[in-house]
């Protein structure tokens, strides 16, 4: 798909190559993400002398689409020591793996804007599975959640009888469901899930609203909650409650 | 098809790449045989999952205002340029390893032992020294004086400190030419010092042998 591009810039000259490389998206002769990844990958190994200004217009490129990504993730420079941090982390990560790969041509150069999409969900998951590794129950957040939390049930419990998460899930549901049908709402409810929900709480929410799977099934070829996380439907219902109330608390 | 609580040789990283290349978007049948195929890594598929679900990809619009100015983008620029200088270069120490190792590996037979032997040591007292000399490549020995190193160096053609990473590297890559059923026991390498303690040679060739200093 690229390559007549390709093949059309590497006829240019040097100086009528690296002004095409300034034109901006949306103007004629854009050169496409896809192909100055190749000249960079190209560039960098079979040393071209000028394989700093291919790497320069890469990094450009690949700064906007991370920079996008991580600002549209508060967990992730949450976790990832800041913003400005977070960014130039990621896409020091891609450039890596991008010089690394022995396939040619890699995925960044048929599908730019999607390869950098997973790759900033490995760099994500690395953040996550770091804290989780730190230990939990040293996580500020997750402590401030699960007392959040705590004094959520005493509120709850201002009822003679106290709530059972059961009853409790039914009481917060609408309140979620409603949440979830607003999209400016929606995008709050994401804020909260990725900052503040303690690991286990995080993945009952995430697979049940977002991956849309049931808590519990009798049937063994369906796929649940449960089965994902390796757990009692029980212990499910008690993640889940625990998040609606972490939900709750944090949008009120 | 790797087998169900089979154990698996396959990284970690290579896992979460397989698994995150599998589908386009979110599938939970895909996590499932995943689960099922990589018991080992399953909290961190679970996580890796969680993660993908709750993260919100950048539309193209908010991708191409993402206006980076040059007094910012510049300062970025030259770190990362300076990064992947900094890891071409250790890319670059890495291939010179692995031409180092050919050359050890192209060491074979009692005549190339002798030359090594005779370039590392200088002179030998008893044929024994060659066999010191062979379990330093291999199994290996501890605590060697550098001297040993240095010497080692100048017949392979790298830095003394390198010695000790091609031969370790060299040793992992010769195993793998065995296939046996059960995992070979290796015993602990001993030190140089006992394994010249070993030799039948005499009380001033032990004591040249053992000295951490060559001109001593």
């Amino acid at each position: 798909m690229y390559s007549k591009i390709l093949d059309e810039i590497l006829l240019l000259t040097e100086s009528e190559r690296k002004s095409r490389l300034n034109i901006e998206l949306g103007q004629e002769d854009f050169i496409p993400d896809e192909v100055v990844a190749t000249l960079m990958l190209s560039s960098w190994r079979e040393k071209w002398p000028d394989a700093d200004v291919y790497t320069q217009h890469l990094i450009r490129r690949l700064t906007r689409h991370v920079r996008a990504h991580v600002r549209k993730n508060p967990g992730w420079y949450d976790r990832g020591g800041g913003f400005d941090v977070t960014t130039e982390d990621f896409c020091y990560y891609i450039l890596e793996l991008m010089i690394e790969d022995k396939v040619r041509p890699c995925h960044a150069e048929e599908a730019f804007g999607n390869y950098v999409w997973k790759k900033c969900l490995d760099c994500a998951d690395k953040l996550y599975a770091k804290k989780r590794s730190a230990g939990s129950s040293l996580d500020v957040d997750g402590v401030k959640a699960e007392v959040e939390a705590n004094q959520c049930d005493h509120s709850d419990l201002s009822a003679d009888v106290p709530l059972s998460p059961e009853e409790s899930l039914i009481q917060i549901e609408e309140y979620i469901e409603e949440f979830l049908a607003d999209k400016q709402k929606l995008g709050r409810i994401e804020e909260v899930v990725q900052l503040y929900l303690p690991d286990n709480e995080r993945m009952a929410f995430t697979f049940h609203y977002y991956g849309k799977l049931k808590l519990f099934s009798k049937k063994p070829e369906v796929m649940t909650v449960s089965k994902m996380m390796g757990v009692s439907e029980r212990s499910v219902r008690q993640y889940l409650a625990n998040a609606r109330r972490i939900i709750k608390e944090r949008l009120t | 098809m790797i087998k169900k609580h089979e154990k698996t040789t396959i990284s970690l990283d290579k896992v979460l790449r397989e698994y995150s290349d599998a589908s386009e978007n979110f599938d939970a049948d895909i996590l499932g045989e995943f689960l099922n195929r990589y018991p080992e890594y399953a909290e961190r598929l679970r996580n890796y999952a969680s993660v993908w679900l709750m993260s919100r990809c950048a539309t193209a619009e908010e991708i191409a205002s993402e206006v980076v100015p040059d007094e910012e983008m510049l300062p970025i620029q030259s770190r990362l340029l300076s990064r992947l200088y900094s890891l071409k270069d250790s890319q670059a120490q890495t291939e010179d390893l692995g031409v180092v190792i050919e050359r050890l590996k192209d060491i074979k037979g009692a005549q190339e032992f002798d030359r090594i032997a005779l370039a590392v040591l200088g002179d030998f007292e008893s044929d024994e020294e060659e066999l010191l000399i062979a379990e330093y490549i291999d199994p290996g020995l501890v605590e060697e004086p550098s001297w040993i190193k240095e010497g080692f160096g100048k017949v392979l053609g790298c830095l003394p400190e390198l010695v000790p990473v091609v031969l370790v590297e060299y040793r992992s890559q010769f195993t793998h030419h065995y296939s046996a059923n059960g995992k070979p026991v290796k015993s602990e390498p001993r030190s140089w010092a006992d394994a010249v303690e070993s030799l039948s040679v005499s009380k001033e060739r032990k004591k040249m042998l053992s000295s951490l200093d060559l001109e001593n």
